[in-house]
């Protein structure tokens, strides 16, 4: 009893200090955001500040007063960069889901040579390092015009969101018992009607979960919108860096920056969480 | 409503084969059972005729229409799967009316058909559950509604009782008979359980290894199974053999052992007299021991000494393990419950001559 008491303090502590650890870098960007840039820059650090919005409208393109000079040329407002990535993500995840499903379903099953290896390379994407690809890439969009499109965006950002729909939902097919297809062959349906009437709603959960993971690796892609992208691509993941030059670094108005840009992301997580715990586990434990 | 005709049909897998050129004529209206271990093609011949498994050679024509190549939905065939398979999205109603949705058939007939065939099943107020709020016998009589509201030419049955608990099952059992007098259709039901294929099927082929080893009517394959396995899988408990020598004695086959000897006269002596081997297997069913208690009244060579060494009571009829004195032969009788028996009593079992099997003992095949 005493020893189960001492150990539930232990976890309890440690459970502290990482949660310390990994919530205080955004407990201090809330604060940055609604600091001046005087105080941002403070020595020794104030945890005890005025607040002010002005970070947040200059941010928004509300005008409000800059507390400190931005360079020349970049946009203050993220809102632009809202709508790029809003665009990027949303179409990304559209052709994944379009080319992604079906994908899986085969995968799933229907035998057929190299299955395996398909499958793989489909993941293979997801672990490749970004980098070891992106110079190659940009050459090539620079060629084929594709660099700072949309099509483009959406298409390099299929890397992100392709394996991880691909992956999880071929687990949620997998899960369907074979004779409940079946069962639906025999009822009248060929593959096609098997796939929309039993597998399709069978497998929901899990196509909502690869989509709300999807859908937040995508909103948080950094290096591809960096290199591939431009002015008319860029996402609110790079807009946040526009308030960081060498010359001045606007700390609070790119800490409002950030704290918008997240929001979409944490409302979907929020809102779909039992899906997404679901989600992750199973594309962990299958095979 | 249909015939169904299997022609050399064979299944393989690799090396392996799973049905192994099987030839059956299944008559209109017929309740056909195939029995046999797991792993005995069974269910392969079942999907083979669903249209769900390759086939490797062989045709299958239901009516007149070789179906090969024909999708499963336009067979005109239904299945109840083991699992029930019942579409876990959708209600009760919807299962079943899902199949006559994409036929295409009139709203106001799918509503008649489904009315109809729950109330048959019993289970009309049911329509608006998910298949998860309902017990083991409902899914299963919802995926038996869902194949009687299609009206097909054939069912297709994948020991659709097996998962049901003993209770349930023989009661459904009983209403399967009873559902498909009313009915009336082409009937092809899979099963390991030997008591299923007995009650229900007009006819029954038992299987082994993908082969057919038999195709009979119950009472047939029962009192003359085709060979040794049809014989020790059909009847329950299962039949006592014992490896014997057979001795022709001008009119009279006497079968010995070590510890027992049965003599035989009459037509059956005649046969026997006939066989290309002299070792055989002999073949009893456990109601055809004859057991007579006291050392008394046996004659040298009138049946098999032993003594009583386990009893069982069922209520209506006594299980007696006896073992053969001298000997490891141990043969089961059935007697009436009223037959008074202990165990280490000595008795002796004889046969009626005219409920005797006799086997090779090389191959199995029944002589007798």
């Amino acid at each position: 009893m005493k020893a189960k008491t001492r150990r539930n303090i232990l976890g309890d502590a440690l459970l502290a200090v990482l949660s310390f650890f990994f919530l205080f870098p955004i407990y201090w960007a809330v604060l940055m955001a609604f600091k001046t840039q005087a105080d941002t820059t403070a020595w020794p650090p104030k945890f005890f500040f005025t607040p002010t919005l002005d970070n947040f409208r200059v941010v928004l393109g509300l005008g409000g007063e800059s507390s400190g000079e931005v360079i020349a040329g970049a946009s203050t407002s993220i809102i632009p960069a809202l709508g790029h990535s809003l665009v990027i993500s949303l179409g990304a995840l559209l052709v994944s889901l379009v080319v992604g499903i079906p994908a899986a379903y085969a995968l799933a099953r229907y035998k057929f040579a190299s299955r395996e290896s398909i499958a793989f390379t489909f993941l293979s994407f997801r672990f490749a390092p970004e980098l070891l690809v992106i110079i190659p890439l940009f050459v090539i969009f620079r060629n084929i015009r594709l660099y700072d499109t949309y099509v483009g965006m959406i298409w390099i950002y299929q890397l992100i969101t392709l394996p991880l729909v691909v992956w999880i939902v071929r687990g949620y097919f997998e899960d369907i018992p074979l004779e409940i297809e079946e069962a639906a062959k025999v009822d009248g349906c060929n593959w096609w009607g098997t796939f929309r009437h039993v597998a399709l709603p069978l497998a929901a959960p899990g196509i909502a979960a690869a989509l709300l993971l999807a859908f937040i690796y995508a909103w948080n892609n950094f290096i591809f919108v960096l290199i591939l992208g431009g002015e008319h691509t860029q996402t609110v993941t790079l807009a946040a860096l526009n308030f960081l030059s060498s010359e001045q670094q606007v700390y609070g108005q790119m800490a409002a920056a950030v704290l918008i840009s997240i929001l979409p992301v944490l409302a979907l997580a929020l809102y779909g969480q039992r899906y997404l715990v679901r989600g992750l586990s199973l594309g962990a434990v299958k095979e | 409503m249909a015939k169904i005709k299997l022609e050399q049909l064979t299944r393989k897998y690799g090396p392996v084969t799973a049905v192994d050129n099987v030839n059956l004529d299944i008559n209109d209206d017929e309740f056909l059972v195939l029995v046999g271990p797991s792993g005995c093609g069974k269910t392969t011949t079942l999907r083979m005729v669903a249209g769900l498994e390759d086939i490797t050679s062989g045709s299958v024509y239901i009516g007149d229409r070789r179906v090969n190549d024909v999708e499963p939905k336009d067979r005109d065939i239904a299945m109840v799967f083991q699992s029930y398979a019942l579409y876990p999205h959708m209600s009760v109603y919807d299962n079943m009316a899902f199949g006559l949705k994409m036929r295409k058939v009139p709203p106001s007939d799918i509503e008649r058909r489904i009315q109809e065939a729950s109330s048959m099943l019993g289970i009309g107020h049911l329509l608006k559950r998910k298949p998860r709020e309902l017990s083991g016998g409902q899914r299963q009589r919802v995926a038996l509604g869902r194949a009687i509201v299609r009206e097909p030419a054939v069912f297709l049955m994948d020991e659709p009782l097996s998962n049901l608990d003993a209770q349930v099952r023989a009661n459904t059992r009983t209403e399967l008979l009873r559902i498909h007098q009313r009915v009336k259709n082409t009937v092809m039901y899979v099963t390991h359980d030997q008591v299923e294929a007995m009650t229900m099927g007009d006819r029954i082929v038992v299987m082994k290894d993908g082969v057919v080893q038999q195709v009979a009517a119950p009472k047939e394959i029962y009192d003359h199974p085709a060979n040794k396995f049809v014989a020790s899988f059909i009847g329950s408990p299962p039949m006592n053999f014992l490896d014997a020598e057979l001795q022709i004695k001008g009119d009279t086959a006497v079968l010995s052992g070590p510890a027992f000897a049965f003599s035989i006269n009459g037509t059956s002596a005649q046969k026997l007299a006939n066989l290309p081997s002299r070792s055989v297997t002999l073949g009893v069913r456990p109601e055809d021991v004859i057991v007579s208690g006291g050392a008394g009244g046996i004659g040298d060579s009138a049946g098999m000494r032993s003594r009583v060494d386990v009893v069982e009571t069922l209520g209506a009829e006594q299980h007696l393990f006896l073992m053969a004195e001298g000997s490891s032969h141990a043969l089961l009788a059935r007697v009436n419950a009223d037959y008074h028996a202990q165990i280490g009593d000595q008795v002796s079992a004889t046969i009626d001559p005219g409920k005797l099997h006799v086997f090779d003992r090389e191959s199995g095949a029944a002589y007798l």
